[in-house]
């Protein structure tokens, strides 16, 4: 996971810079989502670790399904290349998450016990807004065992604010 | 048993006030996800502000420590039991370094590397607590060496003298006594206000258990704190045992008060640190060592100094004054076949201010403790040593070496000239004086009547085979019959005319009785 993630890097943000370059973000997303999707089937997975189909062989057969620019194609040409045609799915992720720092929003799961309302929501959205000083796209989610109050977690870092972590921490001093 | 001395009114008044004091705003923090797990070591995929070295808090208050801070993941070892993590579980940094109990209270205990005590005395009555590594003090907040720690040891005390704040290497093979002459050392300390740490890093249980037993018997473990990774713990344990024994012992220094720790032994910590890195994946260097192995001994025997009145006042903030504080280490090392040129040897032997070298083949032919006076030596200790000793035992290296020389003639000895076999007898005796039995440290007053005697050719007439009978009698004498002269010199060491004349008299009055 870790060594997929380290290596997808540099492919990402070199897709991400030439695409901001060429204001052409949303049709690389679209792509790369699209091409995600091909790589993740079985049959194509198996395809790729087939020998007999040689490199140019398995770029040709990814370009077939894309119209659009030549870098993109070029991209491609590039991975199967390397052999990294493998990695796609998580060049897509890394590379949702450059556009969204470059959009300046924050991406936030908000997780509390109970279904919150749309009131509720809208008065959360603008106080994290406020309190992380940019404007946030949270999903919402439900998660019973927290018994009360808000988890907020976005990638690593964590808020939490629900009765069930307030009880591990009492136990932590108390024990 | 001490939860049953605890009054219930007690317990409730320390839970209302922790719930009290209890923080209840949300809790910001970093989290990462567990993603391999093997023989200790923990990887990490998140926790991006981790900082290295810090105290990384798993499920089940089990904790880690990080070590090795990559692009997207957090190696880390894992302190004790790991069987109960699993892949996936979180993880969350602390923002900590691992902290140990200290104070006084741990005097007389056994404790782990984490300072669990382990003796079944019940709990440690500590509130001070203090991080496992810290910085040694500066330049300017140190003071040179000039106060004596006296092993009890004849040898040692003689040829190669210990100073209060000095790092003196003890190194041998196995089974050369190595150990035996830090017990006694900590044995000797009884009343003199110098607490001992003794860390016991990768021993047998049963091995600790006998000295903790040594020392009770010896009524030493009164100013004595245990600390101890056995074999059978985690390399993680190990690595940091000799850490923790040091926070231990710098709260007396810091509190201008003089503590010696023992770490028995470095060679066994450096193993278990290899292992680690080893499993971190890190380079492997000389003799497989990492390449930070140095590191890991200079840093720790730093911190042994003897630090100024000045930097204890300002550390305790007035309270106490005009006092110097000091630890003394006495690190062990084991050699293969004596191979002092092996890579930790050479390391902490150039880390330490001198060292004591314990031969095996002088063990083997009865001279115990077998320090080869030769290879010992102490760089700063000289200007700590007693007066009187300093006086009377500074010809011993001289005339042991002139011995050693002439030791190979010893065979021809008919063929000999006066001269020479004079030389060699003295230097026989001298071997014998050196003998000491274990658990018997002698004082200052015991060692410089020895020496006197050596010195003034008093054991001359005593056959060499019978010289280690005529001291032992020679001592019992004096406890019985000169006790106000051991006294006398115990308070004041220093050496005059008078006093040698007057001890001679006593040693000739000695043998009329004895011989």
């Amino acid at each position: 996971m870790t060594n997929i993630t380290t290596t997808a890097r540099p492919y990402a943000k070199a897709a991400f810079e030439s695409a901001k370059s060429t204001n052409q973000l949303s049709m690389w997303s679209l792509a790369l989502k699209k091409l995600t999707l091909v790589v993740q089937d079985a049959e194509v997975s198996a395809l790729l670790k087939n020998p007999h189909y040689t490199k140019k062989r398995m770029a040709e057969f990814f370009i077939e399904l894309l119209s659009g620019e030549k870098s993109i194609h070029n991209f491609i040409r590039l991975l199967a290349d390397k052999k990294r045609l493998p990695l796609l799915p998580t060049i897509s992720v890394l590379f949702e998450s450059y556009s969204a720092q470059e959009s300046g929003y924050l991406t936030l799961a908000v997780i509390s016990a109970f279904a919150m309302s749309e009131a509720q929501k809208n008065n959360t959205t603008e106080k994290l807004s406020k309190r992380l000083n940019s404007k946030c796209e949270i999903d919402f989610k439900v998660d019973e065992k927290l018994i009360g109050g808000l988890l907020v977690r976005s990638d690593n870092w964590v808020m939490d604010g629900t009765i069930k972590g307030k009880l591990e921490r009492l136990k932590s001093v108390l024990v | 048993m001490t939860t049953q001395q605890l009054q219930a009114s007690e317990i409730s008044n320390i839970i209302r006030s922790r719930i009290a004091h209890f923080d209840v705003t949300p809790e910001i923090r970093t989290e990462g996800t567990i993603v391999s797990l093997k023989d200790g070591i923990v990887r990490i995929y998140g926790l991006s502000d981790v900082m290295y070295g810090e105290m990384i808090e798993f499920p089940n208050a089990i904790f880690g420590l990080a070590f090795n801070l990559e692009r997207d993941s957090v190696g880390s070892v894992v302190l004790g039991e790991y069987e109960q993590l699993k892949e996936g579980m979180t993880a969350r940094c602390t923002g900590r370094i691992f902290e140990v109990p200290i104070g006084d209270a741990l005097l007389g205990r056994v404790v782990d590397a984490l300072g669990n005590p382990i003796d079944g005395k019940g709990e440690i009555k500590t509130t001070l607590t203090a991080p496992i590594e810290k910085i040694a003090p500066g330049v300017i907040e140190r003071q040179s060496v000039a106060q004596p720690v006296q092993t009890g040891i004849k040898s040692i005390d003689a040829m190669t003298p210990i100073g209060r704040g000095q790092r003196e290497l003890i190194i041998g093979d196995r089974q050369t006594g190595k150990t035996a002459i830090a017990i006694d050392t900590i044995i000797n300390q009884k009343n003199t206000g110098i607490k001992c740490i003794y860390v016991a890093i990768g021993q047998k249980a049963s091995s600790v258990a006998a000295i903790v037993r040594k020392l009770e018997e010896h009524d030493a473990m009164k100013h004595t704190i245990v600390v101890c990774a056995n074999a059978s713990e985690s390399a993680a344990l190990q690595y940091i045992a000799p850490y923790s024994g040091t926070s231990m012992g710098e709260y007396f220094r810091d509190r201008g008060q003089d503590a010696l720790i023992i770490y028995d032994d470095l060679t066994k910590q450096a193993w278990a640190y290899r292992q680690v890195s080893l499993l971190l994946r890190r380079p492997p260097g000389r003799e497989a060592y990492p390449g930070d192995v140095f590191y890991l001994h200079s840093r720790l025997l730093e911190r042994a100094s003897r630090v100024s009145a000045e930097y204890v006042e300002k550390f305790t903030k007035g309270e106490v004054t005009g006092k110097t504080g000091s630890l003394t280490a006495l690190p062990i090392i084991e050699t293969q076949a004596g191979d002092v040129s092996a890579f930790i040897p050479t390391n902490v032997i150039s880390i330490t201010d001198g060292q004591i070298f314990l031969d095996v083949g002088l063990f083997n032919s009865g001279l115990r403790p077998a320090v080869n006076a030769g290879l010992s030596v102490s760089r700063v200790g000289g200007a700590a040593q007693t007066k009187i000793i300093r006086k009377l035992a500074s010809a011993i290296r001289i005339s042991l070496a002139q011995y050693r020389e002439l030791e190979a003639f010893s065979q021809f000895a008919s063929d000999l000239d006066d001269v020479t076999r004079k030389q060699l007898e003295r230097g026989q005796r001298t071997m014998e004086v050196l003998k000491q039995p274990q658990y018997a440290p002698l004082s200052v007053a015991e060692m410089a009547i020895l020496w006197l005697a050596l010195e003034k050719g008093l054991l001359n007439d005593v056959p060499v085979k019978k010289v280690v009978d005529f001291q032992a009698a020679l001592l019992s004498y004096l406890h019985d019959q000169e006790k106000e002269l051991l006294e006398r010199i115990n308070c004041k060491p220093e050496y005059s005319d008078e006093l040698a004349q007057q001890v001679i008299d006593v040693i000739n009055t000695f043998k009329k009785i004895y011989i």
